[in-house]
């Protein structure tokens, strides 16, 4: 598929940006460089391309409040990468690994620019390279997901809810309901709300699927499906689609993925379900070895579970789960077993396996 | 024939007039010399970034053509 719009579009500035507020600033306000020279070489010199990865500097002045929230939060900081990877590496070895964190990892994080100036440099699914400004550099005040949010999330989560995936259905929130990242992922969350939470599930302000749905809170229900299960089982185990999980990755090599759909113990406290949707990750102990110039940096592998909670963006309002009770307690395939695991991969994995619910009888299917 | 007053009077507007051409000189010396313009110093009525960045000519043959796409299982 072709790049939308004319490269040199990722640099054109628009006239109504200049008589914006934040054009009148002036571009080496934000931006520095040399501005009396028009030799491009010599103009750039000391350029800031990225003014608001100093978002106190760039951006405090006049947004004090959600700067100081943002450079707490995880798109900022991207501090659940960092745990993730620490507790992989462990304690000892950090020291030597940080250097590959912040460059490799820690690139991803976002900006204030990063959303409401400019666009992600590429999109894989559907593959359209965009980077450059959103939109002649206005500043955007709600950026189009399909861009910012869909161009850095678009690996997996993006392509999953928009069905750009073969195999997966598209999910109902998107097909039936034409909603957005920013229908459940609200400001407060995407800003951050001052607080500093070690990874994705343990945001405060983290979407549920009963904040929309109080009906189907179990006790409060008048399916007997959830009042039955609603405690123990995560709303996904019935009603999310399959999700992409990948395998055996080498930092960019070696990776293969395909749709799973397995249902396993969840062992992550921010999680309140006993049961949920699996995913698996791809963790080998080499797979960071390129960037730090060690031998099997991840020390850890065996400590921490490759098949992880899903977060499915492929949610159905029916699928066979959710339509008998058959489709679950007579299906041993749909839990994962000791049989699912590769007995290469992490032994922490044997935690997070379930054995199937025994089968019901006949009169009560 | 003017009188002693008269002549007073035109000499005064002599003055006036040669104060008023004097002050309208250091406004547009100041002006001339972006004294007067606001303090930004890349105001976008005169910067020469916007000189480059909002002309399709003078962007096309510097950007580079779009980046190749990673492979399957790359990024």
């Amino acid at each position: 598929m072709p790049p939308s719009g004319a490269p040199y579009e990722r640099k054109l500035v628009s006239p109504a940006f200049l008589t914006s507020t934040h054009g009148q600033l002036g571009c080496t306000t934000c931006h520095a460089g040399q501005p009396e020279t028009l030799d491009p070489k010599a103009a750039h010199r000391g350029l800031i391309a990225r003014p608001s990865a100093q978002p106190e500097a760039a951006c405090g002045g006049c947004h004090g409040e959600i700067t100081s929230r943002f450079t707490r939060s995880l798109h900022f900081t991207a501090r659940g990468m960092e745990n993730g990877l620490r507790a992989l590496v462990g304690t000892v070895r950090w020291a030597q690994t940080r250097h590959a964190f912040r460059g490799a990892c820690q690139s991803c994080h976002a900006t204030c620019g990063d959303c409401h100036v400019s666009r992600p440099p590429y999109r894989p699914q559907p593959p359209t390279v965009l980077g450059g400004v959103l939109d002649g550099h206005r500043f955007v005040k709600s950026p189009p997901t399909e861009v910012t949010c869909g161009g850095c999330h678009s690996g997996r989560v993006a392509a999953e809810f928009t069905g750009a995936y073969e195999g997966f259905p598209a999910d109902v929130h998107f097909t039936k309901a034409q909603m957005t990242c920013t229908s459940c992922h609200t400001a407060a969350q995407l800003h951050g709300d001052g607080s500093a939470p070690a990874n994705r599930r343990a945001v405060r302000t983290k979407p549920s699927c009963l904040d929309c749905h109080p009906t189907a809170a179990p006790g409060a229900s008048r399916l007997r499906a959830h009042n039955i299960h609603g405690d123990k089982l995560a709303c996904a185990v019935c009603h999310g689609g399959p999700v992409k999980s990948c395998f055996g990755c080498h930092a960019g090599e070696g990776a293969t993925s395909r749709p799973t759909l397995k249902i396993g113990r969840n062992t992550d406290p921010n999680i309140k379900h006993v049961y949920t949707l699996m995913r698996h990750v791809p963790t080998t102990p080499d797979m960071i070895d390129r960037l730090t110039g060690l031998s099997d940096t991840l020390v850890n592998v065996d400590r921490v579970p490759t098949w992880k909670p899903a977060t499915p963006h492929t949610i159905q309002r029916v699928t066979a789960r959710s339509r008998t009770c058959d489709a679950c307690h007579n299906n041993p395939n749909l839990f994962l077993r000791l049989g699912d695991l590769d007995p290469r991969g992490s032994q922490a994995n044997g935690r997070v396996v379930t054995a199937p619910p025994r089968p019901l009888p006949p009169t009560t299917r | 024939m003017m009188t002693g007053g008269d002549v007073q009077v035109v000499s005064r507007i002599r003055r006036a007039g040669l104060l008023t051409a004097l002050f309208g000189a250091v406004v547009f010396l100041a002006f001339s010399l972006g004294l007067a313009a606001p303090p930004a110093p890349c105001g976008p009525a005169r910067s020469g970034c916007i000189a480059c960045h909002t002309e399709r000519s003078m962007l096309e043959p510097l950007v580079q053509p779009f980046p190749a796409l990673p492979a399957e299982g790359e990024g």
